[in-house]
């Protein structure tokens, strides 16, 4: 038996950071994810995560931007969570939020515009 | 109308740079701010920013001449600053301000309370009308964030999203026009 789908009026809306890491070092994906999820541990907690449906969807090592999904409702928190971060894998780092989209196909596109203005 | 952003105090000439290049700082105050730590010794050309202590310095703060300033008057354990300090800082033209630095010294349960702190304050400001603002307080640029970032912290206290923003640009702006109408 099939299970019927999610009602699209129930989905809830999604909003997608594109984040640059500025440190003296360069900072790994797995370092960085690490970091997110102990900040967001430490000043969110577990009911405040799950809200968020916080989830880093792609990560650039060479440019240090990814793009970090929350909800419309818990951008606020997760903008907090992001300006509480002062190390990541104990080098001195910070994360600031360039832009934020509705969708991520945008926020690809944004990111891979900043990747060719790199080349 | 784009609002101008702010940083009021860094303690370091590369911050000052770094922060109207890079983050997109209208004004980032490096040499135009007196900082005092100690003591009530102001200049009248400069901004001045007292560090809060117990209750009896943050009372002498707010009546001193040409204090601009009060710099975080709350800890996680004690809370020396009340209704009618507020009052007055008001009528004498004296902002609160809180530094980034310093709520990212704290850990586990003291961050906690030190949020709840700032919960407090937050309430007494917003009944009694005085002015809030938020600077990084960086000595080095990685401690600096970019101008929206800076002003969410203004929601720990419980501002919404124009009053936040208020934090770190039209407060900041008022201290400048009464330092002019000083002069």
């Amino acid at each position: 038996m099939n299970k019927k789908p999610f009602p699209s009026t129930l989905k809830e809306k999604n909003r997608y950071m594109l984040i640059k890491i500025h440190s003296n070092q360069k900072i790994s994906r797995n370092q960085l994810i690490k970091e997110i999820w102990r900040s967001a541990f430490e000043n969110l907690g577990a009911l405040n995560i799950s809200e968020s449906g916080l989830w880093l969807m792609d990560f650039n090592e060479e440019e240090q931007k990814g793009i970090l999904r929350t909800n419309n409702k818990k951008q606020q928190e997760v903008r907090i969570m992001l300006t509480l971060i002062n190390n990541i894998g104990n080098k001195r780092a910070f994360i600031s939020i360039e832009k934020v989209h509705g969708t991520l196909k945008k926020s690809r596109k944004q990111l891979k515009i900043t990747e060719k203005e790199g080349k | 109308m784009t609002k101008k952003f702010h940083d009021l105090l860094v303690h370091n000439e590369e911050c000052v740079e770094f922060g109207e290049k890079e983050l997109g700082y209208f004004k980032v105050h490096g040499k135009d701010v007196n900082y005092v730590e100690k003591g009530y010794k102001t200049d009248k050309n400069k901004i001045n920013i007292l560090e809060a202590g117990d209750l009896k310095r943050n009372k002498k703060i707010i009546r001193t001449k040409n204090a601009d300033v009060l710099l975080n008057p709350v800890e996680p354990n004690e809370r020396p600053f009340d209704t009618s300090i507020a009052e007055i800082a008001r009528e004498n033209d004296v902002a609160v301000a809180i530094t980034l630095k310093k709520l990212l010294k704290y850990r586990g349960t003291d961050k906690i309370k030190y949020f709840r702190s700032l919960q407090y304050l937050g309430k007494i400001l917003r009944r009694r009308k005085c002015p809030l603002i938020i600077t990084s307080g960086a000595k080095e640029k990685l401690e600096m964030r970019k101008p929206m970032d800076l002003a969410s912290i203004a929601h720990i206290a419980g501002y919404s999203k124009e009053e936040a923003l208020e934090t770190i640009s039209n407060n900041v702006e008022k201290i400048n026009t009464i330092k002019n109408d000083r002069k």
